[in-house]
Formats: structure tokens, C-alpha cells, sequence
């Protein structure tokens, strides 16, 4: 049986169109699924290019002086992440699979970290300074409009050095991917919603 | 050259020589179907088309910041369904719409890609983005015999193959999805008569050649082993082109292109180079002197300008690259020159009298 040109290319249109809605169908159902846990988050910036506005986020762990690095392992590709209070959650350590991250903390989501390692107590610094650990776990942005784009620049920029006045919350799947559910700012709740 | 241009010259040379009657021209030339030209509307339909596209995923990918997420979702499903509806509409009718519309429809599903993850906060793999709208890109192309969205099938699943890998380092193990998607390419090109769609897809295949070269430590007998393919692929293209079959001299000059870069890269691999083997190099800059300009005399024969352009390009490389390998020489220089052009006027002679034996 040959199918004309017409229905042939809207055959293949509506399996797209559907294609995409499964996608978005499937994440949303993942992402209400999930885990919800919260993480701190640093140096925001509103954009504004083709792609509309944005609050680019930088999910990163403040280390006080007396703290260390969590511990990795060679080619780690899990992240373990423990509860440091307040309902916010850090990076435990590294490891290469589910079940070795499952034996450092609570939580197990797929991604990497880096540290910059803070500096003791000592006779140049008598305070030590903070370091700190950034994560890595494909959230990198929040699409908002510009006012609130704005707003959230201002009041991240306006905290102080290791104080976290916002958090991205994180929804971390049975899969280990981790999907952004909104984010936390001075209290108030930002949330993605179908409407 | 299209056919019947090359078949006026020759008329009116026949013609002149008493060999066909001039009251005949008109005739025989009629009974040639015309070369399909691109005409000035339709090239400015294709401009137009290409920007009116560009157009909406720029309008699209603008901040909505007053609409809804889920209208906004709706909204994008219905500029992509439209447009896939307008050239379902044109096809059969109007096949130049139609196809324009369908690319634009292909480059509708793209941006809707990355849209959809920005309306809803999607974590992607940029990569399977571009392989999704570049798979989606050729089955419209199929479906709607669409020239302009396989091209941009070709283009995403290259932009696919090029993020988050690490092809030329030899560092990445994946398949690039380009070596499927080329061949497709230049089958489509040569089955739908396309030149751009041939110009894409022989990139394609030389993006492919250069994927195997950087999978080796840049070995001279595997660049050598390569060109030598790659020569047979232009042969290949050169006999389809002969043949007379579209666009295949498009294929014909990118083919001879890619095999003498590669030749040319060979030499200077690790087989030829270094001081101890000066004379290997030598050998190598005159294998490829004399591959190009049996390359140019072959273009000449066969009246293909790119390829006499690339022929001669060449020519220049290789005898820029002797006189290096000679340290600047010139009495030396002049001397392998003299050789080179006492051995291609021998060639031209011998050919001239075999032409006159037969």
C-alpha cells in the first residue's frame, strides 16, 4: 500500500509532536516522583539572550576552616549527599556506582563535584578561611521572568561570604538524575508549574 | 557544464565542419531536456523561506514571560504542526513550498527541542537534542522527498557528533552518527537531483575520512590508505558524472579534494618525516606533484572546473612544499622542476599521438 506525501508528513509530525510531549509527560512524572531534597547556591546571574531570562544557578557547598574535602574516588561518576541541617543537603563524598555512594550518605545522584579545600586555623590566618565544594549535576539555570530574575540577583549578591540565602530544590529521581523543582529564596518558595 | 550546453558546443563545431546540417540544430537541441536552473524567484523564495524560518524560532525562542508554560508548549506544537500542515498541503502541488516548508518545519522541531526544556526546566543531553531533531529532520525529508530537511537532518546530527565529544583527539570510543547520516545524504542527493544537498553530504563523507584518520596516531600508510579510498570514491563519482548523472561532479571535486589533502598529510606523518628521510619525503612531494597534475590533465579532459581549480591548487602545494624540502635550492629546485615538466610534456605527447592512432 503507498501512502501519498501528505499523510506520510503528517504521520511523521504528530510521532514528533507526540515524542516531545512524552518527554515532557515523563520528566514531569519523574520529577514529582523524586526524592526532594535542598541545595545551596551561589553567584546567580539574570539572562536575557535568545533563550529568555534565567537565574543561572552555581550549586555550591561553603567548607568552614575546620572541614575538609570530601573523599573521592578515581573516576567517580555518583555523588553521596548527607543532610547538614536545616532540611539543606552537602556532598558526602564521591564514588563510581550507586551502591558504593549509598555506603558514604543518605542521598545518591548521578554527577561530579570539585573542592577547593579551606585553609585551618593558623599563624598567618587565625580564623583559617572557608572553602568550597561546587556540583555538578546538569542544573545549571532556572527560566523565570526578569523581574524575579532580577530580584534573586540582588539578594544573592547581597549575601555574605558563606551565608546561602537561597537553594535550589532538587528533585532526585529513582534513576539518580537530579531535575530542578524550583528554588528556595529568603524563605519563599519558586516553583515550576505547568501554568 | 550541463549536457546540453557541452552537446550546442559541440553542434556548432559539427556544424561547421559540414558534418550535421545547421537546419538541424534547432531540432536536436529540442529534443534535450533542459538542465534544471534555480531561477531568480526561486532563490529569492528560498531566502525568503530560509529567514522566514529564522524568523520564528527567534520570535519562539524570545522570553514569553506574559504566557503560560503549558499555552507556551501548545503554542510550539502548533507553529510545528502548521508548517508540517502547510507543506503536506504543498506537496504534490507546489513542490519547491513544499519543500522549503518542510525545512522550515524541520528547524521548527529543533528549536522546539530546546524550547520544550527551557519551558519546563528539562535537564537535556544537548547531544541526543541535536541526534532527536536531526533523526525527526530526515524522516520529514523522506516522508515530503524534502532536499532542504535532510540538509538539515545532515547538519544536526553533525552539530550532535561535534558536542560533548572529543572526535580529533582520538580520545572519545562513540560512533559519530554522521558515518550513517553521510551515505544516507549522498544517496538522497544523487536520488533528488540536490546540489547543496550533495555539497553537505560530501563534507559529510570527508568529516567521516578524517574520523578514521584521527582514530590513529597519525600513521602515513593509514592517511596514504585512506587518500587511496577516497580516490576511489572520486573515481566512482567521476564515472557517475561522466555517466551524466546530477550533481555527481559536485561529489566528483569534494572526493578529489579530500584525497590529495590526505595525500598530502601523509607525507608529513611519521613514515616520511624527520631528516633521516628526506629522500621518502622527496619521493612523496613527487608522487603528489604528479598526482595532481594527472588530476588536472583528467579535469581538463572532463571539463570540470572545480576539480581543474583543486588540480591546480594542489600543484602549487606540492611544489611550494619541494621547495622546501630542498631548503629554498633554487638550482636544485629547477632541476626536479625541469624533470617534472619534461615528464608531463613526454605524457602529453604520448596521449596526443595515441589519440591520433585511433
Amino acid at each position: 500500500m503507498k501512502i501519498d506525501a501528505a499523510p506520510r508528513i503528517m504521520i511523521v509530525a504528530a510521532i514528533c509532536a507526540l515524542a516531545l510531549i512524552g518527554v515532557v509527560v515523563m520528566e514531569g512524572a519523574a520529577r514529582a516522583g523524586g526524592q526532594e531534597i535542598m541545595l545551596p547556591m551561589q553567584a546567580v546571574d539574570p539572562r536575557s539572550l535568545l533563550s529568555g531570562h534565567y537565574v543561572q544557578i552555581s550549586l555550591s557547598q561553603t567548607l568552614q576552616p575546620n572541614e575538609h574535602c570530601p573523599d573521592e574516588q578515581s573516576g567517580w561518576d555518583w555523588i553521596a549527599l548527607k543532610p547538614i541541617g536545616g532540611g539543606v543537603y552537602g556532598v558526602a563524598g564521591g564514588a563510581h556506582s550507586r551502591e558504593q555512594t549509598e555506603q558514604i550518605g543518605p542521598v545518591s545522584v548521578k554527577g561530579s563535584f570539585s573542592c577547593s579545600p579551606p585553609t585551618p586555623p593558623g599563624k598567618d590566618a587565625p580564623e583559617g578561611f572557608t572553602g568550597s565544594v561546587r556540583i555538578e549535576i546538569g542544573i545549571d539555570r532556572f527560566y523565570i521572568n526578569q523581574s524575579e530574575a532580577e530580584r534573586i540577583d540582588q539578594i544573592i549578591r547581597a549575601s555574605g561570604a558563606g551565608e546561602a540565602r537561597a537553594f535550589a530544590i532538587v528533585s532526585i529521581g529513582s534513576d539518580g538524575q537530579a531535575r530542578l523543582k524550583g528554588l528556595q529564596v529568603e524563605g519563599r518558595r519558586l516553583e515550576l508549574t505547568w501554568l | 557544464m550541463a549536457y546540453k550546453d557541452r552537446v550546442k558546443e559541440d553542434l556548432d563545431r559539427w556544424i561547421s565542419a559540414g558534418l550535421v546540417g545547421a537546419d538541424k540544430r534547432e531540432a536536436i537541441l529540442a529534443s534535450l531536456p533542459d538542465a534544471r536552473r534555480l531561477d531568480a524567484a526561486t532563490a529569492l523564495a528560498w531566502v525568503g523561506g530560509i529567514l522566514f524560518g529564522i524568523a520564528v524560532i527567534t520570535f519562539v525562542g524570545a522570553n514569553w514571560d506574559a504566557i503560560p508554560r503549558l499555552p507556551r508548549f501548545v503554542l510550539l506544537l502548533a507553529i510545528f504542526l502548521g508548517f508540517a500542515g502547510a507543506g503536506a498541503w504543498a506537496s504534490g502541488k507546489r513542490p519547491v513550498l513544499s519543500n522549503i516548508l518542510l525545512l522550515i518545519t524541520a528547524l521548527i522541531f529543533a528549536s522546539a527541542i530546546g524550547l520544550t526544556g527551557q519551558i519546563f526546566d528539562i535537564v537535556g543531553n544537548p547531544r541526543t537534542a541535536s541526534y532527536g531533531a536531526g533523526l525527526a529532520a530526515f524522516a520529514l525529508a523522506l516522508a515530503g522527498r524534502s532536499t532542504g530537511a535532510a540538509a538539515v537532518g545532515l547538519v544536526m546530527i553533525g552539530l550532535g557528533d561535534f558536542v560533548e565529544h572529543d572526535w580529533f583527539s582520538g580520545g572519545d570510543t562513540d560512533i559519530p552518527w554522521i558515518l550513517f547520516a553521510a551515505p544516507l545524504g549522498v544517496f538522497l542527493a544523487l536520488r533528488w537531483s540536490s546540489a547543496p544537498l550533495a555539497h553537505l553530504a560530501g563534507l559529510a563523507i570527508l568529516y567521516c575520512f578524517l574520523w578514521f584518520a584521527a582514530r590513529t596516531h597519525a600513521d602515513a600508510a593509514v592517511f596514504l590508505f585512506l587518500s587511496i579510498l577516497l580516490g576511489g570514491f572520486a573515481a566512482a563519482a567521476r564515472w557517475l558524472y561522466v555517466q551524466d548523472r546530477p550533481y555527481a561532479g559536485v561529489f566528483y571535486g569534494w572526493f578529489a579534494w579530500g584525497a590529495l589533502m590526505l595525500f598530502a598529510f601523509a607525507g608529513y606523518a611519521p613514515l616520511f618525516g624527520g631528516h633521516e628521510s628526506l629522500i621518502g619525503g622527496i619521493a612523496h612531494r613527487l608522487v603528489w606533484l604528479g598526482a595532481s597534475g594527472a588530476l588536472l590533465a583528467l579535469a581538463r579532459y572532463d571539463r570540470h572546473i572545480a576539480v581543474s581549480a583543486i588540480a591546480i591548487l594542489s600543484l602549487i602545494g606540492a611544489a611550494f612544499a619541494l621547495m622546501t624540502d630542498l631548503g629554498l635550492n633554487l638550482i636544485v629546485a629547477a632541476g626536479v622542476f625541469m624533470l617534472c615538466a619534461i615528464a608531463a610534456m613526454a605524457a602529453g605527447l604520448i596521449l596526443r599521438g595515441r589519440a591520433k592512432a585511433t
